[in-house]
């Protein structure tokens, strides 16, 4: 389980399964342990915001939670403001960054879903991390089409970044890019591009690259330092799944790949295991025990294929959630979540 | 002579929450539609889903699943390619762009790009660019709600910042299709629960508004209502001895429907036709595509 080396527990999954709902159960877990901890919530249900009275201003937060021995802290990310306070903090003292704000290009890249997210989750926990002040930080990980987008986002931001390519784009900004000694290939790449997208779009983006060139180098160090501390020892994995023999089979695949990489997974939490309310049959024959059976045969049967292929994950805990009839939208119901945690497999 | 006319072709685009039902609604809707028809399942990305889920090998080029139904996975970099192709007419010059560092890195961020071909792939027969792709029904398992929206919304992003040259062109003539009734259909699978229940009624509205059309929404996972009003009665009538323990389960049974009724209602008044679609209770996920299949009839 988490022990005590873990200072960060990752949560991830794909859309839908419950990583906001578990990590911050694992936050009131923590907290009741006696920890300092600070969960980083992306898009949390209105209603549990609400009942936090969590603000999406990315401020960090404490939750009242008397109860505890430890602290709960929380903040809600907020993509694009970590994105510009980024930008803002890397330029250079006093440099005007309103040129690269208006450009379309970094308008996307620091809105829409394709890894500028992931990559400003990462960030706004590097920083959280490096501030010491918590014992234990989980992270709560943006929806993705496949858990696996998760570790690919950082690295394809940094590869945009490379220095190499800004740099090429502002010689080719200064000599107009057909006389400049550069790579051949790369200025017949870049004819290539002009023909399949047009002139606008290669401007937009030599703009693009000329102006962020000031927080590059920021922005190459800070992704390898997040990228160490996601590998290192203090940092654990969760991943969540739904109950389902598809859904389990591909989550082994991708835990595989996790090991192969280095990270530490430690947990697989299967979320919606079995309803936490249906009784034994009652062995009375009437048509309620006929219905009742019916649902016990079809949850029994979902967890026999479940022990067939828990079975050959090794090295790994396995968390059983139930499945409740109701939302998890307060303290009350993150703690009665807590308080269901079945371990199914522990390592040690 | 009477002169057959042909059909026009007809996309459906299929998207909802994550772990809803998607792609479950997606397999039993394309055989549905390959009884009469020839049908291309489609699903997004770099994996298959279906592939584990049927055991076969899933690729860009479509495979053969059964009668009228082929299956096929698209990737933005696959559909970008053949894009490329398309214009360039010479694979040497595909590859020098494809093969290099900087343009590799563009295109894995620049957004727009990739979306904007898979768009443009799923249009490609009406528009008539590119390869045929001759079926009178593409069914797309799409991306869940806030990735989908992402796509649909990348035409529209590319036509406001860029006006001119090829792409400039081609990104009119999807958002002209995206936008045609006749031609394309978006179906929301949602649950009636709360959280499902409120984005599907968002995402109906965000379709409105980008695409101008009124998706259908079909309700996934429904309990047997009148099933369960039924033990109901049967625990109140005379005669029959029902222990406290049952009492209870039917309780907690009769509440679960009636907050699903909830849920049903609330998204009723966004598509009053909405489909239902009973919650199965298996484990085998062929018979629950099989079940939800004949719900579609
Ligand atoms: N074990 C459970 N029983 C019942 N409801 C649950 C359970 N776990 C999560 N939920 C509910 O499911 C919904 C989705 O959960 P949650 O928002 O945590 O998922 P997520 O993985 O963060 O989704 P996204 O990928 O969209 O961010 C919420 O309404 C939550 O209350
Ligand atoms: N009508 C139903 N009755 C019972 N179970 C169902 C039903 N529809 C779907 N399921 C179950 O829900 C699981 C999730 O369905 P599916 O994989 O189609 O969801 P999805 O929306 O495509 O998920 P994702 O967003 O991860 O792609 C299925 O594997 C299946 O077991
Ligand atoms: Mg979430
Ligand atoms: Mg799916």
């Amino acid at each position: 389980m988490i022990d005590s080396h873990t200072k960060i527990l990752v949560c991830i999954g794909s859309g839908g399964v419950g990583k906001t709902t578990i990590a911050a159960s694992f936050g009131v877990w923590g907290a009741l342990q006696g920890k300092k901890v600070l969960v980083l919530t992306v898009d949390p249900a209105k209603r549990l915001a609400t009942t936090f009275g969590l603000k999406a201003d990315g401020l960090e937060q404490r939750i009242p939670f008397p109860e505890a021995q430890g602290e709960l802290w929380a903040s809600v990310l907020n993509s694009k403001q970590i994105f510009d306070d980024f930008v803002q903090k890397a330029t250079e003292k006093g440099a005007d960054t309103s040129f690269i704000m208006k450009n379309k290009l970094y308008q996307q890249l620091s809105t829409t879903l394709s890894g500028s997210q992931e990559f400003t989750a990462l960030e706004k926990l590097y920083s959280a991390y490096e501030s010491q002040k918590y014992d234990l930080i989980i992270l709560d990980t943006p929806p993705t089409k496949h858990a696996i987008d998760f570790f690919k986002a950082p690295q394809k931001i940094s590869n945009l970044f490379s220095e190499s390519i800004a740099k090429w784009f502002k010689q080719s900004k200064a000599n107009h890019w057909a006389q400049t000694f550069i790579q051949m290939g790369t200025q017949k790449a870049l004819d290539i591009l002009q023909t399949l997208t047009g002139s606008e779009f290669v401007s937009e983006l030599r703009d693009f690259f000329s102006s962020i060139e000031t927080w590059q180098a920021r922005l190459e160090s800070r992704a390898k330092k997040i990228n160490d501390l996601l590998l290192s020892k203090e940092t654990a994995f969760n991943l969540i799944t739904a109950f389902d023999s598809a859904k389990i089979e591909e989550a082994k695949v991708f835990a595989d790949l996790m090991r192969k990489s280095g990270y530490q997974l430690k947990i697989l939490t299967i979320n919606r295991s079995f309803p936490n309310w249906l009784p034994k049959p009652f062995n009375t024959n009437t048509g309620i025990d006929q219905f009742c059976i019916k649902l016990n045969l079809y949850y029994e049967g979902r967890l026999n294929s479940f022990n067939l292929m828990t079975r050959a994950i090794k090295e790994l805990d396995i968390l059983m959630l139930p499945e409740y009839d109701h939302d998890i939208a307060d303290l009350e119901g993150l703690k009665q979540l807590v308080n269901d945690y079945k371990w199914v497999k522990n390592t040690k | 002579m009477k002169h057959e006319e042909k059909q026009q072709q007809k996309i459906i685009f299929v998207t909802g929450k994550g772990g809803v039902g998607k792609s479950i609604f997606a397999l039993a809707l394309a055989q549905k539609y390959s009884q009469g028809q020839k049908v291309l399942l489609v699903e997004l990305g770099l994996h298959s889903f279906y592939s584990d889920f049927l055991g076969v090998s899933v690729e860009y080029q479509p495979t053969p699943l059964s009668k009228n139904l082929d299956i096929a996975l698209w990737s933005g970099a696959e559909c970008l390619k053949e894009y490329a192709l398309h214009l360039l007419k010479a694979e040497s010059l595909y590859k020098l762009f494809f093969e290099n560092r900087i343009s590799r890195a563009l295109i894995d961020v620049a957004p727009a790009l990739s979306e904007l071909a898979i768009l443009g792939k799923a249009t490609s027969g009406i528009r008539q660019v590119g390869p045929e792709l001759s079926y009178d029904v593409i069914i797309v398992d799409a991306y869940a709600t806030g990735h989908f929206m992402a796509l649909l919304r990348a035409p529209r992003g590319m036509n406001e910042s860029i006006q001119f040259g090829p792409m400039a062109e081609q990104t009119r003539t999807i958002l002209k299709t995206i936008r045609d009734p006749q031609i394309c259909e978006y179906a929301i699978v949602t649950l009636p629960e709360e959280l499902p229940a409120v984005e599907a009624e968002e995402l109906h509205q965000a379709l409105v508004s980008e695409v101008g059309l009124n998706a259908r929404i079909y309700c996934n996972k429904v309990w047997p209502q009148a099933e369960i009003l039924k033990l109901k009665k049967e625990s109140g009538t005379a005669g029959v001895r029902v222990s406290d323990a049952e009492m209870n389960f039917v309780q907690e049974l009769e509440s679960l429907v009636e907050r699903q009724q909830v849920w049903i209602q609330y998204l009723k008044q966004r598509d009053s036709n909405m489909k239902l679609i009973p919650m199965v209770f298996s484990s085998e996920p062929r018979q629950i595509v099989t079940e939800v299949g004949k719900s579609l009839l």
